[in-house]
């Protein structure tokens, strides 16, 4: 589109979807914009009026930028990730890459870190608790691993049990 | 400046002039596993994305949780990027609203605040406020969107890209784009109706 070929119409239309920056319009369209306010009072006073959203826009501030502690976090997601993300989404069995990412992601928050703690702890207890009440082997420590190894993956339960506790 | 490979460092030790990098090269490179590489990525583009999340949620929390997850994605499946078919910034803007998206889908539906559609029965509801709750007014009516409508403003507006990048973004044409840019800031403009009016008034 040239310099002298954009009508009033198109011009409001412009204002309407993206405001009276003129950074913010077309590239394309940006000159013949340009030139139209320099000849056109309509023009003039459209873009006068359009600039009113924008300051009101404008009154709503940045969001604040990451902190050193959130962008070490996300820089150290390949060496707590490793390579089996890597390895999963390279041909891995379905499903899995999102089952890492899930596991890799909840070590980051500091809740999932404090509940996987708080499993651990919980699980190791369990155990002992386990071992100094039976030492039988057969098909009830079987179970009994099964419990422990339940406890690991949902950590979620163990919270539960503490809020009764 | 060129795409010619270079060899990737794995653990990082070869990062040295990898800032300068174009982020096709830098994304390559991640697909080979260099973690400066990655790590450059993360320097350059952590803030504008965490700001379009922040804005798409409207919950700083949630944000970093998303654009922790997109880097996560951007780690694994660096080779799922296709450099002809899009600029990485478009490609991982749409990495990072997919993961909001999955977000607000899990997020139960959480009840509305009481009076959260009342009139403003002030004359001058804006004049009212304290200047720092001018912000918080703007923003609840932004939020009050319809979630393309805001998209799209975010996207344009604030975020400052090309109607033709956020309509891909948004998996549109750009008439789409347009029709949803016009209709939301015709939303807010009967929104924010009074204060509009006084600030032209006194303009």
């Amino acid at each position: 589109m040239t310099r002298s070929t954009m009508k009033i119409e198109r011009f409001r239309a412009i204002l309407d979807s993206y405001g009276a920056r003129s950074d913010a319009w077309p590239e394309a369209e940006r000159d013949a914009a340009t030139a139209l306010i320099e000849t056109s009072a309509d023009a003039k006073n459209l873009l006068e009026a359009g600039g009113a959203l924008d300051h009101m826009l404008d009154r709503v501030p940045a969001p604040q930028p990451a902190d050193d502690a959130y962008l070490r976090r996300l820089a150290e997601i390949p060496a707590i990730s490793g390579h089996q993300t890597r390895r999963a989404a390279r041909g891995g069995r379905a499903g899995s890459d999102d089952h890492g990412q899930a596991a890799v992601l909840s070590w980051f928050r500091p809740t999932g870190f404090a509940v996987q703690l708080t499993g651990l702890a919980a699980a190791g207890i369990l155990g002992l608790m386990l071992g100094f009440s039976n030492f039988s082997t057969g098909p009830e420590s079987i179970e009994r691993i099964d419990a422990s190894a339940y406890l690991f993956e949902n950590p979620s339960i163990v919270a539960d049990i503490e809020l009764v506790d | 400046m060129g795409d010619t490979p270079k060899k990737p460092g794995k653990t990082g030790r070869a990062s040295f002039g990898l800032s300068a990098e174009s982020d096709r090269v830098l994304v390559r490179q991640v697909a080979e596993g260099n973690e400066a590489a990655y790590a450059v990525l993360v320097t350059r583009h952590t803030n504008r994305h965490l700001a379009f999340a922040e804005r798409v949620l409207a919950d700083r929390a949630e944000a970093e949780d998303a654009v922790q997850e997109a880097f996560l994605k951007l780690w694994s499946r660096a080779n799922s990027f296709d450099p002809a078919a899009a600029k990485f910034t478009t490609w991982f803007y749409r990495v990072v609203l997919n993961q909001c998206l999955d977000r607000k889908r899990k997020k139960r539906p959480e009840s509305l605040p009481e009076g959260f559609d009342g009139v403003d029965e002030r004359e001058d509801p804006l004049g009212a406020y304290e200047e720092g709750e001018i912000a918080s007014y703007v923003k609840r009516k932004l939020d009050q969107l319809p979630e393309r409508q805001r998209y799209a403003i975010t996207l344009c507006y604030y975020e400052g890209l090309s109607n033709k990048e956020a309509a891909e973004i948004l998996g549109l044409g750009v008439k789409a784009l347009e029709s949803l840019l016009t209709r939301g800031r015709k939303r807010l403009k009967k929104a924010m109706n009074n204060q509009i009016r006084n600030y032209l008034d006194k303009s």
